[in-house]
């Protein structure tokens, strides 16, 4: 495993390209286009402000810098530097901006969710969508790219709207059953889309491509409901996480519950194994000095023997969004994991074997876990908890790895490259890269030793 | 009191009396005058009588005693006067016949007397005992009122307090009642506040609209260097509804296409099920047809089906092709067979059970038994007749020694030298007896061992051949056994790829690699022992500096995992082992059997 130099960054914003050539990230007003491999730096753009939002066009020749603040977008195209786009709100204001699947138009959502405006770059039409709701989750592009669900609202009632994104024509209009709609999400094969409702009842409803209900399911009622949901790559599965602290995973075939997993606070399965991290006591125990004093000290995983309990946190009961349930979950690229975290247990990964449908191992994490992602290309989770470390899990095994770099690396937020290969590390400030070698044949899922410092 | 009565208890008179004089009781005194009037009665007979009889009232006092005596129905004192004149003589003989009466009558009261003190005072202390409890009784009950009364009282307090309580639930009931009214007048209220303000500040979002939409804001505009092209290098098409038409061709062309890949899915599946289906049907007919050729053996009615269903196969190679044809039309049949063979397959197998079990009582261990002692006793034999021959061999070499020894001397040499010759050459003679015994020995010895080998490999061959046939029985059984596996794994293979697979893809090649370059074989072989978290591991985790911590982190987590599935697939070919070739013990061989009993019994319980 070895680590790139640090870099500055602002706004945690860096992304890679979707053909994992490159790697933008930005500085300020400054946006920075580097080689992913080696690093260079390949272009250089300045926007007129300081950017808030950076998005690659799928077919990674484009960049759109959002500026909500001055309502303003900026676009930037890689093959020609001196090509140059700028798209202006004026009044409406902007608060959302994102790419369509074609990577020749922009979705722009003005300031009170008035409309969307969609700009498109090769010609002069612009198109908009009206009373877009203001939701957690209110867009949701299919993944081929075909069709784009916008939840709307509209007389107190919530309706879901699906555009055919080649020439943004209305497909479907349907109204969903729901209170007060928070999230959609299409499934991976594009037939079918999930909605839930907001977390005030716990309702999730599945309607097919041509706006058929398939399914409804209520799992509990008097109870705050949906926290979080996803996909299985496979589109087999669909979990839903919510404030009772369990994941209910759904089948494709009858959207019946096929299993409630649990996260109990206590882990008593001896099948299940427990990483917990510990601090590595320093090694110069025999009068050597430990390590330097401005490093934070190092911690290994060891195997807690079961039954063990976790720590849990008391949410405040009297405040809005309380620290409960499951607030996210994430399949693994192959659809055999499922990770999850319960927001009560904040030290905590939970990671599920999806075959066998029960826990697998947990994690625990001597910090809170900020954030979590699966390698795109294997089974292998990277997790952050805000310090400067970085913890890999794999069915093998499980590592912590400490970022080198002088002064304090927080690790916030992680993405990995779309090979897998490098996982990108992003702090307040800084972000660095961090470059997992693959063995030939795919042996180690955790990279060689060795290199680690 | 009982301690009481056996002191008490009339066998020794000095007991009693010792007893009665301290407890005094005025029985006892009384008891104890009369001792002391009866004892030294002897003594002081003189001074006694002499207030009664004196020198001079002889007669009267006679006469009196007499009257007195005949008065108790004693015979007079007196002898029968013949004439009434006469003077009535004293009869000694009468006197003292009465005198003894007297005694004995006067021993007789003092032992009733004595039976009647201690009665008396057996009753005494019963009486006492009986006050005591009395009191205590009385003390009890007057305590039980009083706490009766206590809880009496408590009762009523608990009473009136869980009235009360009633009320506060009651009241409290009322007040959620109350409150839940309020909730959902609330609700409704905040609902129809939320809608009003949502038409508000739709209104209020229509307006903004207006207003900043259809005002020509300069500001709002793109500005392009030039128009790209699109991505898919075709022009943009115009909205028409022929677009709108294909776009409904394309969305139900997509959705037809889902459709359809999950069909063939299940299609997939069915076939597999059902392939796996006939091949556990033939098998079983395959399993089960043997037994029809003994039918004596197994004449119920069971048998008549399975022959029912073994003539009804000629048939099925025609039907086969109807089976991939429509499942529904032979669906029914197909689990109705299977179901009754399976039926006939347990009855079978738990027959079989039962018969190994049986045998593996009485037979097996007799014959086990019997051999192996026999053995045994045969080689401890033969190993005693060694000892002494060999015990024999070195007494002679020792005897030999000292013979040489002491020829060395010279003065004796000269002497022995005439008949030395002759001793050596009996000597010699006798060492060729003596080796000539030895081979003999050795023959003995090889030709037994021979024997025990012949025997050994006999055994071993009928327990070969037991052992096929077990195999032959359990390998059609292990085939059936089989078909479950292949049922599972494909169930699995539904939800992604086998998990075995996936497992021993990801893990094999990774161990070994760190087993040899960690240099920790130890370790592994550890962790294939014993399960995940064992102190040995961290350990070694502790000595591995840091550089490799990764690595020995990657050996530690690797077997939690690994170690299970990898540890089943062994127990699980050792077993089948035993079964085919392990002739050495034949319980280990029965156990072996009939742990792959409850293998195939387990799993077919698996199935769904």
């Amino acid at each position: 495993m070895n680590f790139s130099e640090v870099f500055k960054l602002s706004s945690q914003l860096c992304k890679f390209s979707p053909d994992g050539k490159y790697l933008a990230s930005c500085v300020q007003y400054r946006l920075v286009v580097r080689d992913a491999s080696s690093l260079q730096i390949l272009q250089l753009y300045t926007c007129v402000d300081q950017i808030q939002h950076v998005e690659w066009s799928a077919d990674s020749l484009f960049l759109l810098c959002a500026m909500y603040k001055r309502g303003l977008v900026q676009v930037w195209s890689l093959e020609q530097p001196e090509w140059h786009c700028r798209i202006d709100e004026g009044s409406a204001g902007l608060v959302a901006s994102c790419w369509s699947p074609d990577g020749r138009h922009v979705l722009n959502t003005t300031e009170f969710h008035l409309r969307m405006t969609v700009w498109s770059l090769c010609t002069k039409s612009v198109s908009y969508i009206k009373y877009p709701k203001a939701c957690q989750q209110g867009v949701s592009f299919s993944r081929d790219g075909r069709y784009l669900a916008l939840a709307e609202r509209r007389d107190c009632k919530d309706y879901v709207s699906i555009f055919v994104c080649s020439d943004w024509q209305l497909l479907r209009h349907f109204d969903t059953g729901t209170q007060d709609l928070a999230g959609i999400e299409w499934a991976p094969n594009g037939c079918v889309l999930a909605v839930w409702d907001t977390c005030l009842e716990y309702k999730v409803l599945l309607y097919s491509l041509d706006g058929r209900l398939l399914a409804a399911y209520c799992a509990y009622e008097w109870s705050l409901g949906v926290k979080a949901a996803a996909w299985s790559p496979s589109s087999q599965f669909l979990a839903v996480g919510s404030y009772d602290g369990k994941v209910r995973v759904l089948n494709h075939v009858t959207w019946k519950v096929l299993a409630e997993l649990g996260h109990p606070a206590a882990v008593s399965d001896s099948r299940v194994v427990v990483y917990k991290e510990a601090e590595k006591s320093p090694r110069g125990s025999l009068g050597r000095p430990a390590c330097p004093p401005h490093r934070a000290a190092e911690s290994r995983y060891e195997v807690a023997e079961v039954p063990v309990s976790l720590q849990t946190l008391k949410p405040a009961a009297d405040r809005a969004n309380p620290k409960i349930g499951i607030g996210a979950l994430a399949f693994s690229a192959d659809s055999c994991f499922l990770a999850t975290r319960n927001d009560n247990v904040p030290n905590a990964v939970w990671v599920w074997d999806v075959r066998k449908l029960r826990l697998f191992v947990v994690l625990e994490q001597l910090g809170p876990v900020r954030a979590f992602q699966w390698d795109p290309q294997q089974p292998r989770l990277a997790v952050c908890t805000g310090g400067s470390k970085v913890y890999l899990w794999s069915p093998a095994g499980c590592v912590s790895v400490q970022v080198p770099g002088e002064g304090d690396f927080q690790v916030l937020s992680l993405c990995w490259h779309s090979n897998g290969d490098s996982l990108a590390l992003l702090g307040k400030d800084h972000f660095c890269l961090c470059f997992l070698e693959t063995e030939d044949g795919g042996g180690s899922a955790l990279g060689p030793p060795g290199s680690l410092t | 009191m009982g301690d009481w009565m056996t002191i008490t208890d009339p066998e020794s008179k000095n007991l009693s009396q010792y007893t009665s004089e301290t407890k005094m009781s005025p029985s006892s005194l009384y008891s104890q005058q009369v001792l002391c009037s009866s004892i030294p009665l002897s003594k002081n007979v003189h001074s006694f009588f002499s207030a009664f009889c004196t020198e001079e009232n002889i007669e009267q006092s006679i006469s009196y005693l007499d009257q007195e005596l005949t008065t108790f129905g004693f015979p007079s004192l007196y002898e029968e006067s013949k004439g009434k004149e006469t003077k009535r003589e004293l009869n000694i003989v009468a006197v003292l016949n009465c005198m003894n009466e007297l005694l004995i009558l006067q021993r007789k009261n003092l032992l009733a007397q004595e039976n009647v003190e201690t009665q008396n005072l057996k009753l005494g202390s019963d009486m006492d005992h009986l006050q005591n409890c009395y009191a205590k009784l009385k003390e009890q009950l007057e305590t039980s009122r009083r706490e009766m009364i206590g809880l009496q009282e408590r009762d009523r307090q608990l009473q009136c307090k869980n009235r009360n309580l009633h009320q506060l639930l009651k009241n409290e009931k009322d007040e959620v009642q109350k409150l839940q009214n309020i909730i959902a007048s609330r609700a409704t209220q905040y609902n129809h506040d939320m809608k009003r303000k949502e038409r508000e500040y739709n209104k209020l979002k229509e307006r903004l609209h207006q207003l900043v939409m259809n005002k020509k804001d300069k500001k709002i505009a793109m500005e392009v260097l030039n128009y790209v092209g699109r991505a898919d290098g075709k022009r943009g098409s115009w909205r028409t509804g022929k677009s709108e038409a294909r776009n409904e061709d394309e969305m139900y062309k997509i959705l037809l296409n889902d459709y359809e890949y999950r069909q063939k899915q299940i299609l997939m599946e069915n076939a597999e099920l059902k392939k796996v289906l006939q091949q556990m049907k033939k098998e079983m007919i395959s399993l089960l047809s043997p037994q029809k050729q003994k039918p004596r053996e197994r004449a119920d009615d069971s048998t008549g089906t399975v022959i029912s269903d073994v003539e009804e196969d000629p048939g099925e190679l025609s039907r086969e092709s109807m089976w991939d044809l429509s499942c529904e039309t032979v669906r029914e049949q197909l689990t109705n067979s299977i179901r009754k063979q399976w039926r006939i397959l347990k009855s079978h197998v738990e027959k079989l059970d039962n018969q190994v079990s049986k045998v593996h009582l009485e037979g097996f261990n007799d014959e086990d038994v019997i051999s192996r002692q026999d053995h045994e006793e045969e080689t401890e034999k033969l190993e005693l007749e060694i000892q002494q021959c060999k015990e024999m061999i070195k007494t002679q070499q020792q005897l030999l020694q000292q013979l040489a020894t002491t020829c060395d001397d010279d003065t004796t040499s000269l002497l022995r030298d005439c008949y030395l010759l002759e001793e050596k050459e009996r000597l010699k003679e006798e060492w060729s007896l003596f080796k000539e015994q030895k081979k003999n020995f050795e023959k003995e010895r090889r030709s037994f061992t021979e024997a025990a080998i012949r025997l050994g490999l006999e055994r071993k061959a009928f327990e070969e051949e037991r052992a096929s046939w077990l195999k032959q029985q359990f390998l059609n059984m292990t085939t059936f056994d089989h078909q479950n596996s292949e049922n599972v794994r494909l169930f699995s293979a539904f939800s992604g790829s086998s998990d075995q697979d996936n497992l021993t893809a990801h893990s094999r090649p990774r161990q070994k690699p760190h087993g040899v370059s960690n240099g920790a074989p130890v370790c592994s072989s550890k962790f294939t022992k014993s399960l995940p978290a064992s102190p040995s591991t961290s350990d070694f985790c502790h000595t591995r500096p840091c550089v490799s911590e990764h690595s020995s982190i990657n050996v530690l987590n690797v077997t939690p995992e690994e170690a299970k599935p990898n540890r089943a697939g062994r127990e699980c070919a050792s077993q089948k082992w035993s079964v085919a070739s392990r002739p050495g013990s034949q319980d280990g061989c029965c156990s072996g059997c009939s742990l792959t009993y409850t293998n195939s019994h387990v799993e077919k319980d698996d199935l769904p």
